[in-house]
């Protein structure tokens, strides 16, 4: 049995302006993990691809041990899906589409489904187009989250939501995850939120993934190189910033950065660390150029 | 009357409106060598006010309304757009026709009094259709109440095509007193255009504020004819409902028509309820309007599709998810042609009814296209110029191929249609990405459905 909720091999799909892959992506059992990139980066394109929206040009996917299209209703009755994209507007009101979801899934938690609705303040005979776009995505969570799967996949889940909107959100998504059974996907743009609950992160940018691994391991390996230096930069390091002789990189290896800088003859070294963002922004932006 | 609004509007539907303009000059050309009489064809309404509707549930009321020019000159440039301007198009269009028809077919010559006929058929409805538009639902409160005033204007909107189309045609035939006819249906053009004009003004700032009135009160549990209070329903109950939708808003579409009938063409013709020239003209009207009987199921479908998301993302597979769809489209077709064969076995005959439900299986299983086409193309002008042709041509064929629609061939096609629909839609619904990506879904979904 795979310790993987999610193994995505050299996953390919080419559009006429956008080319994903080939893509690796892997998410360990229990775990939350942030998908992080820029917008157009191919983030929502991977995950639709999950979920047969579209067809792979190659590659594997595998979610909760099995393979997502050869056994795409078993998959899809253990996985769930949340995205801003998801129109329940056909269903006219939130009983109605609560009554037609819950009719496919038999673990299907309605006592859960009400205490959730409670919170969030989404009353059952209220009407969808009426609901604030924050409020739809609290419904499309309570939807997801009451079928109570092994697998969330969460796409742009905290887009439109306010600050208290998306603490609650991400308490639900803690609560959810505490046995250690369930393991959650976020792909988001929204760093900061991502910092504090991701525990994985994977950073994708142009369709290719940059850099994946654990938050607090990618964290503490990568640091800010501030130097001065004239002539060419050493090997190892992504530029985030220049100021005529002055420096700033992204590394994941800062001693040996820091040596070969002084072998070089740069002056005024100092290193930190870095957050999520930084780190984000160092690599992503060394691409974009 | 501001031209560039005029401009604009003209050079994003310039496409949809060369196509209109096309199909009609080739339908009055017919008409005209074929003296089928003057016979309204409606997609010249797709000139104007159907355009402008699309327009207006995307928002473009509150685009216009911040605009630096007054108020009276924009209601003055929709009205234009919507009446003024189609109207025009449709005497020059119908004056090359006949030309056309004149020069290359000998026999028949120019006939001054079937053009004005063919103005004015165009002018009246095209002012009843636009003062529809100016009453229909613009939030959820309406939209979804099914309030009277929203029944009423969602009806005169669609009889007004079949209306049209009825009226040409009887007066055609009617021995007394064409001109007085016309005369009367363009009194109730120009009414129903200044009054049209009048309600111009209100429709924009009810479109432009994109918010309800009054947000519904929380609860007040209101037991709905289709709210069937059951436990987890699943797609048998979705197929129920959408089906029920479907057949009650056909009975009332019959309903109306009769009324129609009735009361309307009573007062130019002479008719009355229940005599021989109603029962013609009744049923003339709903095989006239056959089409959108058994079109709508695919349309109701095609509005459950701006949930693409959701339906793909349960527990089904591409083609367990046709299926459903299809079991859907199907009983709603075979339920609306047990419901045309009844009414026209009572108006009519048997063997009448027998054979209009041939036409009407086939004209329904052609319109199961549209299913595959919007989940390719979504809900936006490359789908409607797609999909015209395959419902007007569908119900155009009956006149001028009348061996097929009548025979059993007719069945086969139907069978056909809808078999390539089935498979194209599950194609669809496993390798495109399009159906999942259409912004203009969501603008349909809120013109469909409303909006808070």
């Amino acid at each position: 049995m795979s310790e993987n909720a999610i193994e995505i091999r050299d996953l390919r799909k080419s559009f006429s302006k956008f080319h994903l892959g080939p893509l690796d992506l892997t998410v360990p059992k229990g775990s939350i993990y942030g998908f992080v990139g820029p917008n157009g980066a191919g983030k929502t394109t991977t995950l639709d691809l999950l979920f047969g929206m579209g067809r792979r040009d190659g590659g594997s996917m595998n979610l909760i041990g099995m393979d997502a299209i050869e056994n795409e209703v078993a998959v899809k009755q253990r996985v769930a899906y949340v995205s801003p994209d998801l129109n329940y507007q056909v269903w006219s009101k939130v009983k109605h589409v609560i009554k037609f979801i819950r009719g496919f899934y038999d673990r299907w938690d309605q006592a859960y489904c009400e205490e959730l609705l409670r919170r969030f303040k989404i009353e059952q005979s209220d009407k969808i187009a009426t609901l604030s776009f924050g409020n739809k995505i609290k419904l499309a969570l309570v939807l997801a989250l009451a079928r109570r799967p092994e697998l969330l996949v969460l796409d742009e889940p905290t887009v439109g939501l306010d600050a208290l909107s998306k603490r609650e959100v991400f308490s639900q998504l803690l609560t959810m995850i505490q046995d250690g059974k369930h393991t959650i996907l976020i792909s988001s743009h929204g760093l900061t939120d991502l910092e504090r609950f991701t525990d994985h992160i994977g950073i994708i940018n142009e369709g290719r993934m940059l850099l994946e691994g654990r938050t607090d391991e990618l964290l503490a390996t990568h640091q800010h190189i501030d130097f001065e230096i004239e002539g060419e930069l050493p090997p190892g390091g992504h530029l985030v910033n220049q100021d005529r002789n002055r420096h700033r990189v992204i590394t994941d290896e800062p001693e040996n950065y820091t040596t070969a800088l002084k072998q070089r003859g740069a002056s005024h070294i100092s290193a930190h660390p870095v957050n999520l963002e930084e780190l984000f922004i160092g690599l992503v932006g060394e691409n974009e150029e | 009357m501001n031209t560039t609004i005029v401009q604009n509007f003209l050079r994003r539907w310039g496409i949809v409106i060369g196509l209109c303009s096309a199909a009609q000059l080739a339908f009055t050309y017919f008409a005209s060598t074929r003296e089928t009489g003057n016979i309204f064809f409606p997609l010249i309404l797709f000139m104007g006010p159907v355009l402008l509707s699309f327009d207006l549930s995307k928002g473009i009321a509150r685009a216009i309304l911040l605009l630096p020019v007054q108020r009276r000159e924009v209601t003055k440039t929709l009205c234009w757009i919507g009446i003024g301007l189609p109207t025009l198009w449709v005497a020059i269009l119908s004056v090359c026709s006949m030309t056309a028809s004149v020069v290359f077919d000998q026999t028949v010559a120019l006939d001054w009094s079937r053009l004005i006929q063919t103005v004015i058929t165009a002018f009246a409805s095209l002012s009843i259709v636009y003062f529809a538009l100016t009453g229909l639902p613009t939030n959820v409160k309406e939209a979804q109440e099914w309030s009277a005033r929203s029944l009423f204007f969602g009806a005169l909107w669609g009889f007004s095509i079949g209306g049209s189309m009825l009226f040409s045609q009887l007066v055609d035939r009617s021995e007394n007193n064409t001109f007085s006819s016309y005369l009367l249906f363009l009194i109730v053009g120009i009414g129903f255009a200044f009054w049209g004009y009048q309600r111009t003004d209100d429709m924009l700032s009810s479109r432009s504020t994109g918010r309800s009135e009054s947000r519904p009160g929380p609860s007040a549990p209101r037991k709905s004819f289709f709210d069937f209070d059951s436990e987890a329903t699943g797609f048998n109950h979705f197929i129920v409902t959408t089906v029920t939708q479907v057949f009650v808003f056909s009975i009332v579409f019959i309903v109306a028509t009769s009324v129609f009938n009735t009361l309307f063409l009573g007062m130019l013709t002479g008719q009355r309820m229940g005599n021989t020239s109603w029962i013609d003209s009744t049923v003339r009207s709903l095989s006239g309007q056959s089409f959108i009987f058994v079109v709508m199921p695919s349309f109701f479908l095609a509005t459950k599709l701006m949930a693409a998301r959701v339906f793909r993302s349960l527990p089904l597979s591409a083609s367990q998810l046709s299926n459903q769809f299809f079991k859907l489209v199907v009983i709603s077709i075979i339920a609306q042609i047990i419901l045309l064969f009844t009414i026209m076995t009572l108006l009519t005959d048997l063997a009448s009814a027998q054979k209009l439900s041939k036409e009407f299986f086939m004209m329904g299983g052609i319109g199961t296209l549209i299913i595959p086409l919007i989940l390719r193309f979504g809900l936006k002008s490359t789908t409607l110029v797609v999909a015209m042709p395959i419902v007007f041509l569908s119900a155009l064929g009956r006149i001028f191929l009348p061996e097929i629609y009548s025979t059993n061939t007719s069945i086969i096609i139907g069978i056909v249609a809808i078999i390539v629909s089935r498979f194209l839609t599950e194609w669809l619904l496993a390798t495109s990405s399009h159906a999942y990506h259409q912004l203009n879904q969501q603008k349909f979904a809120n013109a469909f459905y409303g909006k808070g």
